[in-house]
């Protein structure tokens, strides 16, 4: 609420002009009508009334997860498809509906990225990004690749490790690995989706071993 | 809302007492003295400080953000303190578990950072990848203290690794959260597993960070206890080396661990 003060003030010997009035008590009505705010309330007001304004939330949290073992093989994960291009990584998605407005979406994941056998192929690198509606939210990106920084031998994308367990190239490839992903931007109103996405720096003929166990996604809608 | 509906004064009306009283101020006082709602109240008005929170009306002592040492904190399993549970988680299938009252490990893991109790670490001092609530928080919207959920944040850098088997060194990092005080209790599906072999050649430091993230919610509390009366008095962050063997150990170095509650809606998609 703005600091309201009498519109028309009355004078001794001025004429009560109905406008004026009708003006003096309108403003004090409007500001009543929905546009008071913390400077109408003393500083301890909310304690007697939590119990009964718990619904005036600030945040919505729509969260999911999906379990699953990262330590058997490809039978029990999600398959992270083997392409350069953006491809659904594990299998949670999920709507959410908002006011529109600010969102931040949290998401966590087991990335399994191996094989016991020393003498497949590699993985040279993953890049992992959040997806609003299917669009990649490229802020959140996780993941080099970019030739201009990271080197990738030539013919040697899919070599790997004196251990023979993963690959020598960028982006993320490690055996077992936390992937973390946040993302905050603006939605309208309304209903979207949101998932995480993957693709591969680069592609062989051979199947390689890619796929997510355990994976979480949260998505607070900052109502603002 | 209760709505102050202004009768406006007509001309030629006759401003008398009576009608001043009932008919202009009557209304309003009606409105003003205790018939007030949310909706007479610009949106976010009681986001601002000048009232303080929804969440929090409850006194909650303790901090939500912990900054952990950035020496080198050196996990040791020859070490008795934390020495059989720092190599005693089996594989990932055995994926959750591991809960305990022990104040710096618990069957199968350790807690992360540099306790008070310490002996134990080799490094500068600093707080532990835990935090600690009194008289701690209940969970759920519908339970006294409005807390939908605590989003709980870790950043740990790993910085050498003492390796038996050069094909496999894997770690398992997870969080727990404790109730009334007691037992600590593992969120399963935040355990997360890294591969550290091959991060380095030969005596390099590894320099590697893993991250984990986790929103702890009301259903996770009935897991073990009832969210409407037990309350969370803590959350912490551990760490253990996969099927590891004798005499291994792991140096851990800066991080930041992190339980924020949030008054919040939650839904299920």
């Amino acid at each position: 609420m703005a600091w309201r003060f009498i519109e028309h003030p009355a004078l001794d010997l001025d004429v009560v002009d109905v406008d004026a009035l009708n003006g003096n008590l309108q403003n004090f009505a409007e500001e009543v009508n929905g546009s008071l705010n913390e400077h109408n309330t003393a500083g301890d007001a909310l304690d007697a009334v939590a119990e009964q304004w718990a619904d005036n939330i600030g945040l919505t949290l729509t969260h999911d997860w999906e379990p699953r073992d990262p330590s058997v093989a490809a039978v029990s994960g999600a398959e992270i498809d083997q392409s350069t291009q953006w491809v659904p990584c594990g299998t949670l998605e999920f709507p959410f509906t908002t006011r529109g407005g600010k969102v931040r979406v949290v998401a966590c994941f087991q990335l399994v990225n191996n094989t016991a056998d020393p003498t497949a192929v590699k993985q040279p690198g993953l890049n992992f990004a959040v997806a609003i509606d299917g669009v990649v939210q490229y802020e959140s990106l996780l993941g080099s690749g970019d030739l201009t920084n990271d080197y990738v031998e030539p013919g040697n994308e899919f070599g790997y490790s004196l251990s023979g367990t993963h690959g020598t190239g960028p982006g993320v490839r490690q055996f077992f690995a936390s992937i973390a992903l946040e993302w905050v931007g603006r939605v309208a109103p309304g209903a979207h989706t949101v998932r995480v996405v993957a693709r591969n720096l680069s592609t062989v003929n051979d199947a390689l071993v890619q796929y997510v166990a355990q994976e979480e996604i949260g998505v607070v809608e900052m109502n603002a | 809302m209760s709505y102050w509906n202004l009768d406006p004064i007509e001309d030629g009306d006759t401003l008398g007492e009576e009608n001043w009283v009932t008919d202009i101020v009557d209304p309003a006082l009606a409105v003003i003295n205790g018939e007030l709602d949310g909706a007479n109240f610009q949106h976010r008005a009681f986001s601002e400080r000048h009232v303080g929170s929804l969440i929090g009306q409850r006194p909650v002592q303790g901090e939500y953000v912990v900054i952990l040492d950035h020496g080198n904190h050196v996990y040791e399993q020859a070490n008795a303190t934390f020495g059989a549970a720092l190599v005693a988680y089996a594989s990932p299938a055995s994926f959750g578990g591991g809960d305990g009252a022990g104040a710096i490990a618990t069957a199968d893991r350790v807690v992360i950072g540099n306790p008070a109790v310490t002996g134990s670490f080799v490094g500068n001092g600093g707080a532990a990848a835990r935090l600690e609530w009194a008289p701690g928080l209940l969970l759920g919207m519908d339970n006294g203290d409005r807390v939908g959920s605590i989003e709980l944040g870790l950043n740990i850098e790993v910085r050498d690794f003492d390796i038996v088997n050069e094909t496999t060194f894997v770690v398992m990092t997870c969080f727990q959260f404790q109730l009334n005080s007691g037992t600590w209790y593992t969120i399963d599906r935040s355990e997360r597993f890294t591969g550290l072999q091959d991060m380095r050649e030969s005596d390099e430091p590894v320099l590697y960070d893993i991250p984990l993230r986790c929103f702890l919610r009301a259903e996770d509390v009935d897991d073990h206890g009832d969210s409407a009366t037990d309350r969370v008095t803590g959350v912490r962050a551990m760490i253990a080396i996969v099927n590891g063997a004798a005499s291994q150990s792991i140096t851990l170095g800066r991080g930041t661990f992190s339980g924020l509650p949030y008054h919040t809606e939650v839904v299920d998609p």
